[in-house]
């Protein structure tokens, strides 16, 4: 029976020269960046791609098994990988001995070696793990449909302890020294990428001919002395402020450019230039124009202070679809006085102006703040006049009144294509008015700059 | 491609001349105009924004621009959640600032699409099937400069929701993104970000911030990152705050200085 035990020793291990084990492949990359400054940056990786054959797990369910690593030792990056034997037990990874990489040279990491630790078992979890069973390749019937290991055959390798018969059932430590060679090859791959400078964005990525622009570019890599150059001509560019990922400046297209895109390329100081994006010089752009007033209305007529104000507009062009892309709002600045209990910012609460009443305060005193809605002035302005709406929400007033009064200052704008807010009609002033009327009662009123018409509100509580 | 984008609006939007010129848009008899609704997407998953399409057929030979009114005051919206609770769009009430209004073009000859964001009125967190009564005003008003009447104004629709799926939502936002960044129909890329803007899950916070670059919603993604409030919205808001545009700096300061009001309150 020993004997028979020795020529099936002898067997395994011949057919083990033989077996397959599977190649994987290390590549390392290092990708030096130049930073825009002229410094470098550089940022090794590396990835792990290949079989194991079948021997380390289930090829179905080997993916994240493997992991491949890279070091800094000393001067010298490193790198490695490491097999998770898949045998249930998260902490029997490998790690195999790493190699000195080099950008631009190649190495071979073939391994012959042994894997050494120690695995246990816990019962017959085998059966039922993939994994398992992929490590197991010998197992025999006992009889009645009855599988048991042979825990001493791993792949076909002879592993010198325990012995079949003492360590069964579960559990027991198996060693799985004595493999006789792993045959792992893999292949380095340096590579050695230059990651330069990069634009991402560029907004907008129009301008009318003959026009200043002023335009915002974003990406990555510009340092703080970049310049901007252009693949045509009739286009210079002036910078106001750059950084590594914005740089902000105008374009001055003449008024003889060549219509049509062109390659905008940003080259920083340590002369990288960008990939090209484009810019096109359009013709005169359409935009909304002639917005006017079209009458005035008291939508709160005595019950509310509230006026309305309509407006319409043209497209320059002369059809108003050419400003499908163009949007309209408005945008308020408030006053800097009389706002002794409203301390900035303080656009989210209720501003009392002393001794009263108390007004609603829209936005940071002093400052401007768009109204949040913007509508579409192409399509709009061609079904309906487009309103805006002056309007107090706060009614509740505080006894005693006093005769005070509160104006805010308001500009229409549009915006096409991304382009920025220009203003297409104002200032005009807004005003809330607390004082006594004729008949001596006490009465808000809202009123504009633009218009004779008014919206007055008798407070009830006199 | 700009010109070909105007040969398109020219060609297929307007009907030919149909809006040259602000005299012209006019169109002297009543225009007879097929509505149809659809949802935009069903089933969507919990926190996608319901989007309701509407397509408008007009095969006479005037093209018209139909007006839902302030804040689509013509639609009227009833929606029964899956636990039968019953819900009405609100009746729009006319609120300090620019009006807000969506119009539509009815091309001639020619079936012309649109779309509202149904999440401005309605909340759709239940899982379930949605039963969503449209209902659209079918004439023109007065004051409109066309004459028109709309058939089909009325749809029964259902939109399912199903669980949140995280991968789901994050294609949704995307999708949302690039129609907001297309800077060729502000009508389109504004229901896009309305329904972007009005996303509550912390998903969306990365596409509302890109979508911030956009100045013309600036304020709107602005809004929707200090309402969402979570560590990255905020660091969001923060990244904004340093933007080098100053009206967006100044809208991201003021947003930051409300949540530290708040969480102090």
């Amino acid at each position: 029976m020993r004997a028979l035990w020795i020529v099936l020793v002898l067997f395994l291990l011949s057919a083990a020269a033989l077996a397959q084990f599977g190649t994987w492949n290390l590549y390392y990359t290092e990708i030096e960046r130049l930073n825009g400054d002229g410094s470098t940056t550089v940022t090794p990786t590396v990835s792990l791609t290949g079989n194991d054959g079948g021997n380390f797990c289930d090829p179905q369910s080997c993916n994240g098994l493997e992991q491949a690593f890279v070091m800094l030792n000393g001067n010298a990056w490193q790198a490695g990988y490491t097999v998770n034997a898949g045998l249930g037990n998260p902490s029997e990874v490998y790690t195999f001995p790493a190699v000195t990489m080099a950008p631009g040279a190649s190495a071979d990491l073939s391994y012959a070696g042994k894997v050494e630790g120690t695995i246990q078992l816990n019962g017959n979890e085998y059966w039922t793990s993939p994994n398992m069973i992929a490590f197991y390749q010998t197992a025999f019937e006992e009889g009645n449909g009855v599988y048991a290991p042979s825990p001493c055959w791993i792949n076909g390798y002879l592993g010198n302890s325990p012995a079949c018969e003492d360590t069964w059932p579960a559990p027991w430590a198996l060693p799985i020294r004595g493999w006789a060679t792993y045959d792992l090859t893999s292949q380095q791959v340096a590579q050695t990428s230059t990651v330069q400078i990069t634009v991402s964005s560029i907004s907008p990525n129009w301008g009318n001919i003959g026009s200043n622009v002023n335009v915002t570019i974003s990406g990555s890599g510009f340092g703080t002395s970049a310049t901007v150059g252009f693949g045509g001509t009739g286009i210079t560019a002036s910078i106001n402020t750059a950084n590594d990922s914005t740089i902000t400046g105008t374009f001055n297209i003449a008024a003889n450019a060549p219509l049509g895109v062109q390659d905008v390329i940003v080259t920083n100081a340590a002369t990288n230039a960008s990939g090209a994006v484009s810019f096109e010089v359009t013709p005169v752009r359409a935009v909304p124009v002639n917005f006017h007033m079209t009458g005035a209305s008291d939508q709160g007529q005595g019950a509310d202070p509230f006026l309305e104000a309509d407006f319409a507009w043209q497209s320059s062009s002369g059809d108003y679809y050419d400003i499908g892309d163009c949007f309209v709002r408005e945008y308020v600045t408030f006053p800097n006085t009389n706002n002794a209990s409203c301390p900035a910012p303080n656009n989210t609460q209720n501003c009392f102006y002393p001794p009263s009443p108390p007004w609603v305060a829209k936005g940071a005193a002093g400052s401007g703040i768009p109204n949040p809605s913007v509508t579409s002035p192409g399509i709009n302005a061609a079904a309906e006049e487009q309103s805006d709406y002056d309007r107090l929400g706060n009614l509740n007033f505080v006894k005693p009144y006093s005769v005070n009064s509160w104006s805010g200052t308001q500009l229409y704008q549009y915006s096409c294509a991304g382009g920025a807010w220009t203003n297409i009609y104002g200032p005009v002033s807004i005003t809330y008015t607390m004082s006594k009327n004729a008949s001596g009662k006490w009465v808000v009123t809202v009123s504009r700059g633009d218009t004779s018409q008014t919206s007055p509100y008798t407070i009830p509580n006199q | 491609m700009r010109s070909i984008l105007n040969h398109l609006l020219t060609t297929c939007l307007l009907g030919g001349s149909l809006l040259v010129g602000s005299s012209a848009v006019h169109a002297d008899s009543m225009v007879a105009v097929t509505a149809k609704f659809s949802m935009e997407k069903t089933p969507v998953t919990q926190g996608e924004p319901a989007i309701l399409q509407i397509t408008f057929d007009n095969r006479s030979g005037h093209g018209v621009v139909i007006n839902l009114g302030y804040e689509d005051e013509k639609l009227d919206i009833t929606v029964v959640d899956p636990d039968g609770q019953v819900s009405h769009k609100p009746t729009p009430t006319l609120r300090e600032g620019w009006g807000p209004v969506d119009a539509f073009v009815a091309a001639a000859g020619e079936t012309s699409p649109g779309s509202v964001s149904l999440s401005d009125w309605f909340v759709f967190k239940k899982v379930g099937t949605y039963r969503i009564d449209v209902s659209l005003s079918p004439i023109s008003s007065p004051k409109e400069p066309f004459t028109y009447r709309i058939s089909g104004n009325h749809a029964a629709l259902t939109l399912t929701v199903l669980p949140r799926d995280e991968g789901s939502l994050d294609s949704a936002c995307a999708d949302l993104l690039s129609r907001v960044e297309d800077l060729h129909s502000s009508a389109s890329a504004l229901t896009a970000a309305k329904a972007l803007s009005s996303i509550k899950d912390p998903v969306a916070v990365p596409y509302i911030a890109t979508a911030i670059k956009r100045r013309e919603f600036a304020s709107m993604m602005i809004t929707a990152l200090s309402r969402l409030k979570t560590d990255q919205a905020v660091a969001a808001l923060v990244e904004a705050s340093k933007s080098e545009d100053p009206e967006t700096k100044m809208l991201a300061r003021s947003a930051l200085a409300g949540i530290a009001d708040s969480d102090k309150r």
